[in-house]
């Protein structure tokens, strides 16, 4: 099991960032966990695979997951390269993408967070699963 | 203060029941290297970090850890519906079963329940930040173990993923723990210069 190759040839690791971080493209990147294309190449890949999404609703998600999960992977990046401002911009490309699917999924499916603008709605729009653990949500 | 997002961070849609496997995988939800461990680890270490980039960089990581959190629990949720008294017997599960029924509780692989004395903090970032490399490697390996007790790609895909952010959050601290090193060392060198 032990075949992630750091373990055998050290003159493969590559432990720090590359000057420049090249970004997969969004699905790519969700599926792997990892949006930088070059970085982590020593380590063991995981496998390329998504379950089918159960719904329409849940394919819908999808999107707004990719998103969400790219801009995670960028936080936790621009945490410790504040300089990076190519990235800052491309951070903030993404959220604005993400705002527009997001308030369209809401339209249709209900609010994703309190602060959706769709809880003005009456009854309480909340409520209504599935929640995010139930098959039928993913 | 946070705020709840409806959604897992990545789906989780695992079609055929497999209780051995949740036997296996609750362990990242309640054991040692588990996720809520992490999340609770970084989420108490934070608050003495010496610069605002590893308050942020803790906090962020940390609460990424809660949404693993909540991926854990679904794959166990979504891996024991339907179960038969009977068929938990035979998944060694019927322990379990006694005390938590079909419900979701984070305890390891063993049954033994999470306990604070799984993370530390010291105060200290140097010895903080190498206590969480450890872990996100302890992680990693743990993934790769559960990565090889099955081949239903409903569970490995999560696995796969859950796996990839590890390595990822280990370069992120690295990243940071090699930063403050050097700032220590040119501290250092500063006073010894004034001596």
């Amino acid at each position: 099991m032990n075949d992630n190759c750091y373990v055998y040839d050290p003159s493969n690791m590559q432990m720090q960032m590359p000057q420049v971080p090249q970004l997969t493209d969004l699905t790519t990147g969700f599926i792997r966990g990892n949006m930088f294309q070059r970085l982590y190449d020593p380590w063991r890949q995981g496998i390329n695979y998504l379950s089918p999404p159960s719904n329409e609703r849940a394919a819908a998600l999808r999107k707004i997951q990719e998103i969400g999960f790219a801009m995670v992977d960028l936080n936790l990046y621009l945490d410790t390269n504040s300089n990076d401002q190519e990235m800052l911009q491309t951070y903030n490309a993404l959220r604005e993408q993400k705002d527009q699917l997001k308030l369209a999924y809401e339209q249709k499916f209900g609010p994703l967070t309190l602060m959706s603008p769709i809880l003005q709605k009456y009854p309480w729009a909340w409520i209504p699963g599935p929640w995010p653990w139930e098959k039928e949500a993913n | 203060m946070w705020l709840y997002d409806k959604k897992l961070e990545f789906p989780v849609n695992i079609r055929r029941k497999d209780l051995k496997m949740a036997k296996y995988i609750i362990s990242q939800l309640g054991g040692p290297e588990g996720e809520l461990a992490a999340a609770l680890r970084y989420l108490h270490q934070r608050y003495t970090m010496p610069t605002d980039e590893g308050k942020a960089l803790l906090t962020d990581i940390g609460t990424e850890e809660l949404a693993h959190v909540e991926m854990i629990a679904t794959m166990v949720y979504q891996l024991t519906r339907g179960a038969t008294p009977e068929e938990l017997k035979t998944a060694d599960l019927a322990t379990y079963y006694t005390d938590h029924g079909d419900g979701v509780y984070p305890v390891n692989a063993s049954g033994v329940p999470l306990t604070a004395a799984y993370f530390s903090v010291t105060g200290d970032p140097i010895a903080d930040l190498t206590e969480d490399l450890a872990a996100e490697q302890k992680a990693r390996t743990v993934y790769e173990h559960l990565m090889t007790l099955t081949d239903d790609p409903d569970i490995l895909a999560p696995l796969s993923f859950l796996r990839q952010r590890e390595v990822i959050h280990y370069h992120r601290f690295l990243e940071y723990l090699n930063k403050i090193q050097s700032m220590k060392d040119q501290f250092k060198r500063a006073y010894l210069f004034f001596i």
